[in-house]
Protein backbone atom coordinates (compact mmCIF):
# COMPACT_ATOMS: atom_id res chain seq x y z
CA UNK A 1 0.00 0.00 0.00
CA UNK A 2 2.90 2.35 0.82
CA UNK A 3 4.21 1.77 -2.66
CA UNK A 4 0.90 2.70 -4.24
CA UNK A 5 0.58 5.89 -2.17
CA UNK A 6 4.17 6.84 -2.95
CA UNK A 7 3.72 6.32 -6.65
CA UNK A 8 0.44 8.23 -6.59
CA UNK A 9 2.33 11.20 -5.11
CA UNK A 10 4.98 10.86 -7.78
CA UNK A 11 2.30 10.77 -10.43
CA UNK A 12 0.84 13.93 -8.97
CA UNK A 13 4.21 15.61 -9.31
CA UNK A 14 4.63 14.12 -12.75
CA UNK A 15 1.46 15.75 -13.98
CA UNK A 16 3.30 19.04 -13.80
CA UNK A 17 5.62 17.80 -16.54
CA UNK A 18 4.84 18.30 -20.17
CA UNK A 19 2.96 15.60 -22.00
CA UNK A 20 4.04 15.09 -25.56
CA UNK A 21 2.88 12.54 -28.07
CA UNK A 22 5.70 10.11 -28.81
CA UNK A 23 7.18 9.80 -32.26
CA UNK A 24 5.76 7.12 -34.56
CA UNK A 25 7.24 3.82 -33.42
CA UNK A 26 7.32 0.68 -35.56
CA UNK A 27 3.85 -0.88 -35.73
CA UNK A 28 5.09 -4.06 -34.03
CA UNK A 29 6.24 -2.06 -31.00
CA UNK A 30 2.96 -0.18 -30.79
CA UNK A 31 1.11 -3.51 -30.90
CA UNK A 32 3.31 -4.98 -28.16
CA UNK A 33 2.64 -2.00 -25.89
CA UNK A 34 -1.10 -2.76 -26.14
CA UNK A 35 -1.56 1.01 -26.14
CA UNK A 36 -5.03 1.39 -27.63
CA UNK A 37 -4.63 5.16 -27.31
CA UNK A 38 -1.48 5.30 -29.43
CA UNK A 39 -1.39 8.21 -31.84
CA UNK A 40 -3.61 7.46 -34.82
CA UNK A 41 -1.88 9.61 -37.38
CA UNK A 42 1.11 7.34 -37.92
CA UNK A 43 1.09 6.11 -41.47
CA UNK A 44 2.28 2.53 -41.92
CA UNK A 45 0.91 2.12 -45.44
CA UNK A 46 4.36 2.42 -46.94
CA UNK A 47 6.31 0.13 -44.65
CA UNK A 48 7.20 -3.54 -44.88
CA UNK A 49 4.58 -6.19 -45.44
CA UNK A 50 1.85 -3.66 -44.82
CA UNK A 51 2.93 -1.77 -47.91
CA UNK A 52 2.57 -4.89 -50.05
CA UNK A 53 -0.94 -5.57 -48.73
CA UNK A 54 -2.12 -2.02 -49.30
CA UNK A 55 -0.70 -1.89 -52.78
CA UNK A 56 -2.36 -5.17 -53.69
CA UNK A 57 -5.68 -3.66 -52.72
CA UNK A 58 -4.97 -0.69 -54.89
CA UNK A 59 -4.65 -3.12 -57.78
CA UNK A 60 -0.97 -2.90 -58.40
CA UNK A 61 2.08 -4.71 -57.20
CA UNK A 62 4.79 -3.17 -55.07
CA UNK A 63 7.15 -3.43 -57.99
CA UNK A 64 4.80 -1.60 -60.31
CA UNK A 65 4.26 1.10 -57.75
CA UNK A 66 7.92 1.72 -57.21
CA UNK A 67 8.22 2.29 -60.93
CA UNK A 68 5.21 4.58 -61.00
CA UNK A 69 6.88 6.81 -58.46
CA UNK A 70 9.59 7.56 -60.96
CA UNK A 71 9.21 10.66 -63.08
CA UNK A 72 6.76 10.78 -65.93
CA UNK A 73 8.20 14.11 -66.87
CA UNK A 74 11.70 14.86 -67.99
CA UNK A 75 12.41 17.53 -65.40
CA UNK A 76 14.99 15.44 -63.54
CA UNK A 77 12.82 14.90 -60.44
CA UNK A 78 10.67 12.03 -59.29
CA UNK A 79 7.59 12.31 -57.15
CA UNK A 80 5.98 9.96 -54.65
CA UNK A 81 2.51 10.68 -53.34
CA UNK A 82 1.85 10.33 -49.61
CA UNK A 83 -0.13 11.90 -46.78
CA UNK A 84 0.07 12.91 -43.14
CA UNK A 85 -2.81 13.70 -40.80
CA UNK A 86 -3.59 15.10 -37.35
CA UNK A 87 -6.80 15.54 -35.38
CA UNK A 88 -7.59 19.00 -33.99
CA UNK A 89 -10.24 19.96 -31.46
CA UNK A 90 -10.37 23.74 -31.79
CA UNK A 91 -9.27 26.71 -33.90
CA UNK A 92 -6.20 27.34 -31.77
CA UNK A 93 -4.91 23.84 -32.44
CA UNK A 94 -5.57 24.09 -36.16
CA UNK A 95 -2.76 26.43 -37.15
CA UNK A 96 -0.36 24.67 -34.81
CA UNK A 97 -1.33 21.26 -36.23
CA UNK A 98 -0.94 22.50 -39.80
CA UNK A 99 2.50 23.85 -39.01
CA UNK A 100 3.50 20.58 -37.32
CA UNK A 101 2.30 18.62 -40.35
CA UNK A 102 4.25 20.87 -42.72
CA UNK A 103 7.36 20.39 -40.60
CA UNK A 104 6.81 16.63 -40.77
CA UNK A 105 6.50 16.77 -44.55
CA UNK A 106 9.74 18.70 -44.62
CA UNK A 107 11.41 15.92 -42.65
CA UNK A 108 9.95 13.30 -44.98
CA UNK A 109 11.08 15.22 -48.06
CA UNK A 110 14.57 16.68 -47.64
CA UNK A 111 14.35 18.03 -51.20
CA UNK A 112 11.07 19.85 -50.59
CA UNK A 113 7.47 18.94 -51.38
CA UNK A 114 4.33 19.97 -53.22
CA UNK A 115 1.01 20.01 -51.35
CA UNK A 116 -1.37 18.21 -53.66
CA UNK A 117 -4.51 18.25 -51.50
CA UNK A 118 -5.70 19.50 -48.13
CA UNK A 119 -8.64 17.66 -46.55
CA UNK A 120 -10.74 18.27 -43.44
CA UNK A 121 -12.72 15.28 -42.20
CA UNK A 122 -15.09 15.03 -39.21
CA UNK A 123 -13.44 13.32 -36.22
CA UNK A 124 -15.67 13.23 -33.16
CA UNK A 125 -16.09 16.81 -31.96
CA UNK A 126 -13.02 17.89 -33.90
CA UNK A 127 -11.58 17.71 -37.37
CA UNK A 128 -8.98 15.51 -38.96
CA UNK A 129 -6.59 17.59 -41.03
CA UNK A 130 -5.00 15.56 -43.80
CA UNK A 131 -2.30 16.88 -46.08
CA UNK A 132 -1.44 14.97 -49.22
CA UNK A 133 1.90 15.73 -50.77
CA UNK A 134 4.58 14.73 -53.21
CA UNK A 135 8.25 14.83 -52.42
CA UNK A 136 10.49 16.72 -54.77
CA UNK A 137 13.73 14.86 -54.99
CA UNK A 138 16.62 14.83 -57.38
CA UNK A 139 16.58 11.76 -59.55
CA UNK A 140 19.24 9.19 -58.63
CA UNK A 141 21.94 9.00 -61.29
CA UNK A 142 21.29 5.32 -62.03
CA UNK A 143 17.60 5.96 -62.66
CA UNK A 144 18.35 9.00 -64.73
CA UNK A 145 20.66 6.90 -66.89
CA UNK A 146 17.93 4.28 -67.38
CA UNK A 147 15.55 6.94 -68.56
CA UNK A 148 17.81 8.36 -71.11
CA UNK B 1 3.89 -20.85 -46.69
CA UNK B 2 5.53 -18.58 -49.20
CA UNK B 3 5.91 -15.05 -47.90
CA UNK B 4 4.35 -13.65 -51.06
CA UNK B 5 1.15 -15.59 -50.38
CA UNK B 6 0.68 -14.18 -46.92
CA UNK B 7 -0.42 -10.68 -47.93
CA UNK B 8 -2.79 -12.23 -50.45
CA UNK B 9 -4.45 -14.32 -47.74
CA UNK B 10 -4.63 -11.37 -45.39
CA UNK B 11 -5.92 -9.11 -48.11
CA UNK B 12 -8.67 -11.47 -49.18
CA UNK B 13 -9.75 -11.92 -45.56
CA UNK B 14 -10.37 -8.22 -45.04
CA UNK B 15 -13.23 -6.08 -46.31
CA UNK B 16 -12.16 -3.47 -48.85
CA UNK B 17 -13.63 -0.58 -46.88
CA UNK B 18 -11.66 -1.53 -43.78
CA UNK B 19 -8.27 -1.71 -45.45
CA UNK B 20 -7.33 1.91 -44.88
CA UNK B 21 -7.26 1.30 -41.11
CA UNK B 22 -5.58 -2.12 -41.19
CA UNK B 23 -1.93 -2.53 -40.36
CA UNK B 24 -0.06 -5.73 -41.08
CA UNK B 25 3.12 -5.88 -39.04
CA UNK B 26 5.68 -8.21 -37.57
CA UNK B 27 9.28 -8.84 -36.75
CA UNK B 28 11.93 -11.49 -37.16
CA UNK B 29 14.40 -11.71 -34.29
CA UNK B 30 17.04 -14.41 -34.48
CA UNK B 31 20.19 -14.89 -32.44
CA UNK B 32 23.10 -17.28 -32.42
CA UNK B 33 24.36 -17.89 -28.91
CA UNK B 34 26.78 -19.95 -26.92
CA UNK B 35 24.91 -21.33 -23.92
CA UNK B 36 26.77 -22.57 -20.88
CA UNK B 37 24.06 -24.12 -18.75
CA UNK B 38 25.33 -25.79 -15.58
CA UNK B 39 28.55 -26.78 -17.28
CA UNK B 40 26.99 -28.08 -20.50
CA UNK B 41 27.97 -25.95 -23.45
CA UNK B 42 26.19 -25.72 -26.77
CA UNK B 43 25.69 -23.39 -29.73
CA UNK B 44 22.05 -22.47 -30.32
CA UNK B 45 20.13 -20.65 -33.03
CA UNK B 46 17.12 -19.02 -31.42
CA UNK B 47 14.01 -17.27 -32.64
CA UNK B 48 13.17 -14.63 -30.06
CA UNK B 49 9.41 -14.03 -30.18
CA UNK B 50 9.37 -13.50 -33.96
CA UNK B 51 5.81 -12.71 -34.95
CA UNK B 52 3.30 -11.51 -37.48
CA UNK B 53 0.10 -9.66 -36.77
CA UNK B 54 -2.83 -7.70 -38.08
CA UNK B 55 -4.43 -4.82 -36.22
CA UNK B 56 -7.00 -2.29 -37.20
CA UNK B 57 -10.08 -0.31 -36.50
CA UNK B 58 -13.38 0.38 -38.21
CA UNK B 59 -15.74 3.26 -37.50
CA UNK B 60 -19.21 2.18 -36.38
CA UNK B 61 -20.81 5.52 -35.59
CA UNK B 62 -19.49 9.02 -35.05
CA UNK B 63 -17.21 8.63 -32.06
CA UNK B 64 -17.42 4.85 -31.75
CA UNK B 65 -15.23 2.32 -33.48
CA UNK B 66 -14.38 -1.35 -33.35
CA UNK B 67 -10.74 -2.23 -32.77
CA UNK B 68 -9.00 -5.56 -33.14
CA UNK B 69 -5.59 -7.20 -33.09
CA UNK B 70 -4.52 -10.74 -34.00
CA UNK B 71 -0.89 -11.65 -33.46
CA UNK B 72 0.91 -14.96 -33.91
CA UNK B 73 4.39 -16.13 -33.06
CA UNK B 74 6.45 -18.17 -35.45
CA UNK B 75 9.78 -19.88 -34.89
CA UNK B 76 12.23 -18.58 -37.46
CA UNK B 77 14.97 -20.97 -36.32
CA UNK B 78 13.32 -24.36 -36.70
CA UNK B 79 9.86 -23.64 -38.06
CA UNK B 80 7.76 -25.21 -35.35
CA UNK B 81 6.55 -24.15 -31.93
CA UNK B 82 6.84 -26.47 -28.95
CA UNK B 83 3.40 -27.82 -29.84
CA UNK B 84 4.61 -28.59 -33.37
CA UNK B 85 2.57 -25.80 -34.96
CA UNK B 86 3.77 -23.16 -37.42
CA UNK B 87 2.06 -20.38 -35.48
CA UNK B 88 1.18 -19.94 -31.82
CA UNK B 89 -1.21 -17.36 -30.42
CA UNK B 90 0.08 -14.15 -28.87
CA UNK B 91 -2.00 -11.07 -28.03
CA UNK B 92 -5.48 -11.24 -29.53
CA UNK B 93 -8.40 -8.95 -28.83
CA UNK B 94 -11.49 -7.27 -30.16
CA UNK B 95 -13.10 -4.23 -28.57
CA UNK B 96 -15.01 -1.00 -28.78
CA UNK B 97 -13.43 2.42 -28.42
CA UNK B 98 -15.25 5.69 -27.80
CA UNK B 99 -14.89 8.96 -25.95
CA UNK B 100 -15.44 7.17 -22.62
CA UNK B 101 -12.55 4.79 -23.19
CA UNK B 102 -11.94 1.32 -24.58
CA UNK B 103 -13.42 -2.01 -23.60
CA UNK B 104 -11.70 -5.05 -25.06
CA UNK B 105 -11.73 -8.80 -24.61
CA UNK B 106 -9.54 -11.69 -25.65
CA UNK B 107 -6.21 -13.26 -24.79
CA UNK B 108 -3.56 -10.65 -24.03
CA UNK B 109 -0.98 -9.31 -21.60
CA UNK B 110 -2.33 -8.17 -18.23
CA UNK B 111 -2.09 -4.47 -17.27
CA UNK B 112 0.58 -5.45 -14.71
CA UNK B 113 2.76 -7.00 -17.40
CA UNK B 114 2.27 -4.09 -19.81
CA UNK B 115 3.18 -1.63 -17.02
CA UNK B 116 6.85 -2.63 -17.46
CA UNK B 117 6.86 -0.33 -20.53
CA UNK B 118 10.42 -0.17 -21.99
CA UNK B 119 12.36 -0.91 -18.82
CA UNK B 120 13.39 -4.45 -19.84
CA UNK B 121 16.22 -3.87 -22.32
CA UNK B 122 16.76 -7.59 -22.97
CA UNK B 123 13.12 -8.46 -23.58
CA UNK B 124 12.59 -11.85 -25.27
CA UNK B 125 16.28 -12.78 -24.86
CA UNK B 126 17.93 -14.89 -22.17
CA UNK B 127 18.23 -11.74 -20.08
CA UNK B 128 14.47 -11.15 -20.13
CA UNK B 129 13.36 -9.92 -16.73
CA UNK B 130 10.89 -12.80 -16.59
CA UNK B 131 13.88 -14.82 -15.32
CA UNK B 132 13.65 -13.02 -11.98
CA UNK B 133 10.17 -11.46 -11.62
CA UNK B 134 6.66 -12.85 -11.49
CA UNK B 135 3.55 -11.45 -13.09
CA UNK B 136 4.62 -11.71 -16.72
CA UNK B 137 1.24 -13.13 -17.65
CA UNK B 138 -0.58 -13.27 -20.99
CA UNK B 139 -4.05 -14.02 -19.69
CA UNK B 140 -6.75 -16.06 -21.35
CA UNK B 141 -10.38 -14.96 -21.02
CA UNK B 142 -9.54 -11.37 -20.11
CA UNK B 143 -11.85 -8.35 -20.34
CA UNK B 144 -10.24 -4.93 -19.94
CA UNK B 145 -11.23 -1.27 -19.70
CA UNK B 146 -8.72 1.44 -20.66
CA UNK B 147 -9.22 5.16 -20.00
CA UNK B 148 -9.56 7.43 -23.04
CA UNK B 149 -6.83 9.42 -24.74
CA UNK B 150 -8.35 12.64 -23.38
CA UNK B 151 -6.67 11.90 -20.04
CA UNK B 152 -3.44 13.22 -21.57
CA UNK B 153 -0.36 11.48 -20.26
CA UNK B 154 -2.32 9.45 -17.76
CA UNK B 155 -3.57 5.99 -18.66
CA UNK B 156 -5.31 3.49 -16.43
CA UNK B 157 -6.41 -0.05 -17.20
CA UNK B 158 -8.50 -2.51 -15.22
CA UNK B 159 -8.87 -6.11 -16.32
CA UNK B 160 -11.02 -8.99 -15.17
CA UNK B 161 -9.75 -12.50 -15.86
CA UNK B 162 -12.26 -15.30 -15.52
CA UNK B 163 -10.88 -18.71 -14.66
CA UNK B 164 -14.08 -20.25 -16.06
CA UNK B 165 -14.22 -22.59 -13.10
CA UNK B 166 -16.70 -22.80 -10.25
CA UNK B 167 -15.19 -22.17 -6.82
CA UNK B 168 -11.98 -20.67 -8.18
CA UNK B 169 -11.35 -16.96 -7.59
CA UNK B 170 -11.18 -14.93 -10.77
CA UNK B 171 -8.29 -12.55 -11.30
CA UNK B 172 -8.09 -8.76 -11.33
CA UNK B 173 -5.23 -6.77 -12.82
CA UNK B 174 -4.99 -2.97 -12.81
CA UNK B 175 -2.44 -0.33 -13.70
CA UNK B 176 -1.99 3.42 -13.63
CA UNK B 177 0.72 5.15 -15.61
CA UNK B 178 1.88 8.59 -16.59
CA UNK B 179 3.96 9.17 -19.72
CA UNK B 180 5.76 12.47 -20.29
CA UNK B 181 8.27 13.52 -22.88
CA UNK B 182 11.25 12.33 -20.88
CA UNK B 183 9.90 9.94 -18.29
CA UNK B 184 7.36 7.29 -17.45
CA UNK B 185 5.96 6.26 -14.07
CA UNK B 186 3.63 3.36 -13.45
CA UNK B 187 2.09 1.26 -10.72
CA UNK B 188 0.16 -1.97 -11.15
CA UNK B 189 -1.40 -4.73 -9.08
CA UNK B 190 -2.55 -8.29 -9.74
CA UNK B 191 -4.94 -10.18 -7.50
CA UNK B 192 -5.48 -13.93 -7.99
CA UNK B 193 -4.10 -13.74 -11.55
CA UNK B 194 -1.12 -16.10 -11.18
CA UNK B 195 -3.16 -18.25 -8.81
CA UNK B 196 -5.54 -18.02 -5.90
CA UNK B 197 -4.21 -15.95 -2.98
CA UNK B 198 -1.27 -14.74 -5.06
CA UNK B 199 -1.10 -10.96 -5.22
CA UNK B 200 1.55 -8.93 -7.05
CA UNK B 201 2.31 -5.20 -6.91
CA UNK B 202 4.73 -3.49 -9.26
CA UNK B 203 6.18 0.02 -9.55
CA UNK B 204 8.07 1.12 -12.65
CA UNK B 205 10.03 4.23 -13.58
CA UNK B 206 11.91 5.26 -16.70
CA UNK B 207 13.71 8.50 -17.35
CA UNK B 208 15.54 9.74 -20.42
CA UNK B 209 18.35 12.23 -19.86
CA UNK B 210 19.79 13.14 -23.23
CA UNK B 211 21.26 9.97 -24.73
CA UNK B 212 20.89 8.05 -21.44
CA UNK B 213 17.84 5.98 -20.54
CA UNK B 214 17.53 4.71 -16.98
CA UNK B 215 14.87 2.27 -15.85
CA UNK B 216 13.84 0.65 -12.58
CA UNK B 217 11.19 -1.83 -11.55
CA UNK B 218 10.25 -3.00 -8.07
CA UNK B 219 7.91 -5.93 -7.47
CA UNK B 220 6.25 -7.23 -4.33
CA UNK B 221 4.63 -10.66 -4.26
CA UNK B 222 2.30 -11.90 -1.52
CA UNK B 223 1.56 -15.62 -1.52
CA UNK B 224 -0.67 -16.42 1.43
CA UNK B 225 1.46 -15.74 4.50
CA UNK B 226 4.70 -15.48 2.54
CA UNK B 227 6.04 -12.20 1.14
CA UNK B 228 8.82 -11.77 -1.38
CA UNK B 229 10.11 -9.01 -3.58
CA UNK B 230 12.55 -8.20 -6.34
CA UNK B 231 13.89 -5.43 -8.50
CA UNK B 232 15.34 -4.70 -11.89
CA UNK B 233 17.57 -1.80 -12.92
CA UNK B 234 18.54 -1.01 -16.49
CA UNK B 235 20.56 1.61 -18.35
CA UNK B 236 21.06 2.36 -22.02
CA UNK B 237 23.46 4.85 -23.55
CA UNK B 238 22.76 5.81 -27.15
CA UNK B 239 26.26 6.75 -28.21
CA UNK B 240 25.06 7.79 -31.65
CA UNK B 241 22.02 7.25 -33.87
CA UNK B 242 23.40 3.79 -34.66
CA UNK B 243 25.22 2.54 -31.55
CA UNK B 244 23.81 1.86 -28.10
CA UNK B 245 25.28 0.24 -24.99
CA UNK B 246 22.94 -1.55 -22.58
CA UNK B 247 23.22 -3.05 -19.11
CA UNK B 248 20.67 -4.61 -16.81
CA UNK B 249 20.64 -6.25 -13.39
CA UNK B 250 17.78 -7.98 -11.61
CA UNK B 251 17.49 -9.74 -8.27
CA UNK B 252 14.50 -11.32 -6.64
CA UNK B 253 13.20 -13.99 -4.32
CA UNK B 254 9.77 -13.61 -5.88
CA UNK B 255 10.35 -16.07 -8.69
CA UNK B 256 11.54 -19.07 -6.72
CA UNK B 257 9.83 -18.30 -3.41
CA UNK B 258 10.84 -19.76 -0.04
CA UNK B 259 13.38 -16.96 0.42
CA UNK B 260 15.58 -18.27 -2.40
CA UNK B 261 17.32 -15.57 -4.40
CA UNK B 262 17.57 -15.47 -8.15
CA UNK B 263 19.59 -12.94 -10.11
CA UNK B 264 20.34 -12.00 -13.69
CA UNK B 265 22.84 -9.61 -15.22
CA UNK B 266 23.18 -8.64 -18.88
CA UNK B 267 25.29 -6.30 -20.94
CA UNK B 268 24.86 -5.68 -24.65
CA UNK B 269 25.65 -3.58 -27.69
CA UNK B 270 23.11 -2.62 -30.37
CA UNK B 271 23.96 -1.39 -33.85
CA UNK B 272 21.06 0.04 -35.81
CA UNK B 273 21.48 -0.61 -39.53
CA UNK B 274 18.26 1.24 -40.35
CA UNK B 275 15.03 2.30 -38.68
CA UNK B 276 13.75 -1.27 -38.98
CA UNK B 277 16.88 -3.44 -38.67
CA UNK B 278 19.19 -3.77 -35.69
CA UNK B 279 22.19 -6.00 -35.07
CA UNK B 280 22.83 -6.81 -31.42
CA UNK B 281 25.15 -8.72 -29.14
CA UNK B 282 24.85 -9.64 -25.48
CA UNK B 283 26.28 -11.44 -22.50
CA UNK B 284 23.86 -12.71 -19.86
CA UNK B 285 24.31 -14.62 -16.66
CA UNK B 286 21.45 -16.11 -14.63
CA UNK B 287 22.12 -17.56 -11.20
CA UNK B 288 19.95 -19.19 -8.57
CA UNK B 289 20.52 -19.21 -4.84
CA UNK B 290 23.46 -21.47 -3.89
CA UNK B 291 21.10 -23.38 -1.59
CA UNK B 292 19.47 -24.78 -4.71
CA UNK B 293 21.02 -27.45 -6.81
CA UNK B 294 23.50 -25.66 -9.10
CA UNK B 295 22.10 -27.63 -12.01
CA UNK B 296 18.83 -25.70 -11.71
CA UNK B 297 20.24 -22.42 -12.98
CA UNK B 298 23.83 -21.28 -13.13
CA UNK B 299 23.99 -20.21 -16.73
CA UNK B 300 26.00 -17.94 -19.00
CA UNK B 301 25.07 -16.86 -22.49
CA UNK B 302 26.95 -14.98 -25.20
CA UNK B 303 25.16 -14.19 -28.42
CA UNK B 304 24.76 -12.08 -31.51
CA UNK B 305 21.50 -11.47 -33.35
CA UNK B 306 19.41 -9.51 -35.77
CA UNK B 307 16.05 -7.86 -35.21
CA UNK B 308 14.09 -6.82 -38.30
CA UNK B 309 10.73 -5.10 -37.92
CA UNK B 310 8.39 -4.99 -40.90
Amino acid sequence: MKIVIGMALLLGLGSAGSFAEPACEPAVDVAESLNVNARSDCNYEKTGLNRVVHQMFKGKSAQDDSKSSLPADDSGVYREASSEKLVVQNARELSEARFQLLLRLGQNCPGGFDLTKEQYLPAGKGLELKLMYECIQALPDSVADDQE
Amino acid sequence: MKKALLPVLIATALPLTALADVTVYGKANVSLQNADEAGDTKIELLSNASRIGVKGEESITDGLKAIYLFEYQTEVDDGNTSSNQTFSQRNIYVGLQGSAGTIMAGNFDTPLKVAQEKVDLFNDLEGDMAAVVSGEIRAKNIVQYVTPKSFGGFAAAVAYITKEEDGVDDGISASLGYTAETFYLGVAVDQDVIGEDVDVARAVARVNIGPIQLGALYEFVDVGEEDSDGFLASAMWSISDAWALKAQYGESDAKLGAGLDNETMSVGVDYKLSKSTTLYSYYTTVENDPELSPSLRDDDYVGIGIDHKF
